[in-house]
C-alpha cells in the first residue's frame, strides 16, 4: 500500500489545492502516470503517480487546499517508486518522513535551489558537508545558514583544544555539524531566515533609494487644538464608532487638503513625464508581526474626518489580521507613516515608489514653546516629509508642510467630527 | 559553467494554437530527457487565454464581439486567470526542467526578475506585488506571469510583457481577475515606443544571468518548417 501525499513545490510553498483528480477510485495507475493536478499561487502542475497499482481511495476532494505532506489518496497492489529502480531520482512524496537515515551523499539529489547555492557561496559553505533536512534529505537554506553559524561559532566555543577543532570550511567533520533545529548559537547570535515579506520590503525600500533623489525637511506643529478636541471627544467617539480616536485622521485630513493645494507633491514620475494626480489615495504604513504593509485608502479626498477614521481603522485592523484584498495595497498617491506610537521624535522615511513624497507623523508630546514672547506648554509634534528631488523642490516641500501645519493649527475640526 | 539552452525566436505573429502545441511537444521531449531547456520568444495575433482560475464574468465582451474584433478565445491549462496576448507584446515560453524537486515559486520569482531587469535597462522601474505574480508599475501590471509544470518538473507557459501592446484590448476582460488595477505597457511608461525587438535581446541576456542558462539559437527561427496544424496533432491542452 502506498500513501499519496501533497508534494512540495519548493521550500516556501506550504500548501496546495487539488485542482483535479485524473484517475477515479478503482482505476489502475502506472508509475509516473499523471494522477492529479495541483495549484499553488500561480503555478499549476500535474503530479505523476509515485506507485503502480490500483487507486483504492481518494481522501481529499477536488478544490480542497491542504498542507504539504497531507495524505491525499491510497494506491494498493503495486510497488512504490522508492522501491523501483528508475533513471530519475525518485519523487519525494512516498518517502518516509523524518525517521529516514542520514542521507547518503552518493544518492542524494543534486538539485540545489539557486538560493541555497548563493547562500553557500556567500558563506563559503561546502555543500557536500551539509546535512540536508528538507524533503528527501534535500539541503534547505536553513541547513546552509545553520551550518555556517555552527562553523563560525566553533572557534569561540569553549572546551576542546584548537588542535582537535578544525574550523576551516571543508575540513569540518560531518559529526561536528550542529543539528539544524536550534537557531541560537553559543556565540550569542541567532540565524533567522529572511521571510518572503522581509525580502519584498528590502527590495522595495532599496529600489526606492536607488531610483529617487531623496531630500527631507520638517516642521513643528502646535497640536494643542487637536489634542483638546480629541480629549473632549474621545469617549463619545469610542461609544459611537467602537474604536479609539487617534491623531491620524486629523493629520490625514490636513494632508489631503494640502495635497490638493500642491498637487505636484501628489504626483508620479513616469519616464520623462510627471503624472500629477488630482485625486488622493492615501497609503497608510501599518506594521504587523511579519513586517510592514501599506494599505491604501482610496478616494480619501472625498472623506470627512469620521470617514477617514473609519477607513484607516478598517485597513489597519485588516492589515494586521492579514485580510487585505489584493487591490487594497496598490494605487496609493501619497503615503503617511506614523512611528509616533513607538516613541519616535523625528523620522526620515523612504519614499514608497512610485509616489513622490511620504510624510512621517511622530510623537505628540507636551513641550515648552514660545507664544507671544511667553513660554507656554503645548502639545507639539514634528511632521517631516521625505520627497523626491527629481519632481519636487525644497520651496514646494516647505510650502506643502507649512500648509499642513497651518491646517492642523487653525482648522476647527469639531464640526467635521460632528459627534 | 552555465547550461546550454536553446532560443527559439519565430518571426512574425505566431498563432496561439501553434505555439501552444510547440511548447507542449518540447516539454514532453524535455521530460523524457530529450532536448535542452528552451526559451521561446514570440508575438501572437490577438488572443485571449483563460487559465484554470478564470471566471466567465471576467470576460466583459461577448464571444461574438471578441471574434468580430479579430481575436480568438482559448481556455488553457496554465495557472492563473484570464489574459490577453497580441501584437506588441513579448511573450516568453520557458521550457525548463526544474528537476525532481521543483522550486516552483522560485521559478516564478526568477521570471519576474528577468523582466524587471530587462525593463530597468530601458529606464522603466518595475516591481513585484506582494499579492500577485507579474511585474508592475505602481498598481498597473506590465507583465503577466502564469506557469504550469508538466508532471511536476518541466515548465510550460510563461510571461507576457507589454511593450507596444494596444492596451484597449484589455477592455474586453478583467485581466487576471483584478478589479480596480489596470494594465500598462513599457512604451506608455517610458513615454516612447519600446518595441518587442528592443526588449527581446535584453530578456535573453537577463534570462541567461538569472537562470544560469546560456541560450543559443537562431535569432529568427522560421516556424513554418514545423507542421503543427494537421488534425492528428490537435493540441491536447486547448479545451473548447
Amino acid at each position: 500500500m502506498t500513501s499519496v501525499k501533497m508534494p512540495q513545490l519548493g521550500e516556501t510553498v506550504v500548501e496546495g489545492t487539488i485542482l483535479k483528480w485524473l484517475k477515479a477510485e478503482g482505476d489502475t495507475v502506472a508509475l509516473d502516470e499523471p494522477l492529479f493536478e495541483i495549484s499553488t499561487d500561480k503555478v499549476d502542475t500535474e503530479v505523476p503517480s509515485v506507485a503502480a497499482g490500483v487507486l483504492t481511495k481518494i481522501l481529499v476532494p477536488e478544490g480542497t487546499t491542504v498542507g504539504v505532506g497531507t495524505e491525499l489518496a491510497v494506491i494498493e497492489g503495486g510497488e512504490a517508486a522508492g522501491e523501483v529502480p528508475s533513471e530519475r531520482p525518485a519523487m519525494s512524496v512516498a518517502e518516509a518522513p523524518a525517521a529516514a537515515p542520514p542521507p547518503d551523499r552518493g544518492k542524494r539529489s543534486q538539485i540545489l535551489s539557486p538560493l541555497v547555492r548563493k547562500l553557500a557561496a556567500e558563506h563559503d559553505v561546502d555543500l557536500a558537508l551539509v546535512v540536508g533536512t528538507g524533503t528527501g534529505g534535500r539541503i534547505t537554506k536553513s541547513d546552509v545558514l545553520n551550518h555556517a553559524a555552527a562553523r563560525s561559532a566553533a572557534p569561540t566555543a569553549p572546551a576542546p583544544s584548537p588542535a582537535t577543532v578544525p574550523t576551516r570550511a571543508g575540513v569540518t567533520p560531518r559529526t561536528a555539524v550542529a543539528p539544524p533545529a536550534p537557531a541560537t548559537e553559543p556565540g550569542g547570535e541567532e540565524v533567522v531566515p529572511v521571510s518572503h515579506i522581509r525580502k519584498l520590503i528590502a527590495e522595495h525600500m532599496h529600489a526606492s533609494l536607488q531610483v529617487s533623489a531623496r531630500a527631507w525637511n520638517a516642521v513643528e506643529v502646535n497640536m494643542e487644538n487637536v489634542a483638546r478636541l480629541r480629549e473632549r471627544s474621545k469617549d463619545a467617539f469610542k461609544e459611537q464608532e467602537g474604536f479609539g480616536l487617534t491623531y491620524m485622521p486629523f493629520v490625514t485630513r490636513a494632508v489631503i487638503e494640502a495635497l490638493l493645494e500642491y498637487p505636484m507633491v501628489n504626483s508620479e514620475l513616469r519616464g520623462d513625464q510627471i503624472v500629477v494626480k488630482h485625486h488622493v489615495n492615501i497609503g497608510i504604513a501599518v506594521s504587523y508581526e511579519d513586517g510592514l504593509i501599506v494599505p491604501v485608502l482610496k478616494g480619501a479626498d472625498a472623506m470627512n474626518l469620521i470617514g477617514l477614521a473609519r477607513g484607516i481603522n478598517d485597513l489597519a485592523t485588516r492589515a494586521r489580521a492579514k485580510k487585505l484584498l489584493p487591490d487594497e495595497v496598490h494605487g496609493g498617491t501619497f503615503t503617511i507613516t506614523n512611528p509616533g506610537p513607538f516613541g519616535s521624535l523625528i523620522s526620515v522615511p523612504i519614499i514608497n515608489q512610485p509616489e513622490s513624497a511620504i510624510l512621517a507623523f511622530d510623537s505628540v508630546e507636551k513641550r515648552p514653546v514660545v507664544i507671544d514672547d511667553a513660554i507656554a506648554i503645548r502639545h507639539m509634534v514634528y511632521l517631516s516629509l521625505s520627497w523626491d528631488h527629481r519632481v519636487i523642490d525644497g520651496a514646494l516641500a516647505s510650502q506643502f508642510l507649512s500648509r499642513v501645519k497651518q491646517n492642523l493649527e487653525t482648522w476647527d475640526f469639531a464640526e467635521d467630527l460632528a459627534l | 559553467m552555465p547550461r546550454i539552452g536553446r532560443l527559439i525566436r519565430p518571426a512574425g505573429l505566431v498563432p496561439y494554437v501553434q505555439a501552444n502545441t510547440l511548447m507542449h511537444d518540447l516539454a514532453e521531449a524535455r521530460l523524457h530527457g530529450d532536448g535542452v531547456d528552451t526559451l521561446i520568444l514570440l508575438e501572437h495575433p490577438p488572443v485571449f487565454t483563460a487559465g484554470r482560475t478564470s471566471k466567465d464574468e471576467h470576460v466583459v465582451w461577448t464571444d461574438e464581439r471578441i471574434r468580430a474584433a479579430g481575436a480568438e478565445l482559448h481556455s488553457i491549462d496554465r495557472g492563473g486567470s484570464l489574459t490577453f496576448h497580441g501584437p506588441g507584446q513579448l511573450v516568453g515560453y520557458p521550457i525548463v526542467d526544474l528537476g525532481s524537486r521543483p522550486e516552483a515559486l522560485a521559478f516564478v520569482r526568477n521570471l519576474e526578475e528577468v523582466v524587471i531587469r530587462a525593463a530597468a535597462d530601458v529606464g522603466v522601474p518595475l516591481h513585484r506585488s506582494q499579492v500577485q505574480t507579474g511585474a508592475w508599475s505602481g498598481d498597473r501590471k506590465v507583465c503577466a506571469i502564469g506557469v504550469r509544470l508538466m508532471r511536476m518538473r518541466v515548465s510550460l507557459h510563461g510571461f507576457a510583457l507589454n511593450c507596444t501592446t494596444d492596451l484597449s484590448w484589455f477592455d474586453a476582460i478583467v485581466p487576471c481577475g483584478l478589479g480596480h488595477t489596470g494594465v500598462t505597457s513599457l512604451s506608455e511608461l517610458a513615454g516612447r515606443a519600446v518595441t518587442v525587438d528592443e526588449m527581446a535581446p535584453l530578456v535573453v541576456r537577463h534570462f541567461d544571468d538569472v537562470f544560469d542558462i546560456s541560450l543559443v539559437g537562431d535569432e529568427r527561427a522560421d516556424m513554418s518548417s514545423r507542421c503543427y496544424e494537421s488534425p492528428s496533432t490537435r493540441p491536447r491542452s486547448v479545451r473548447e
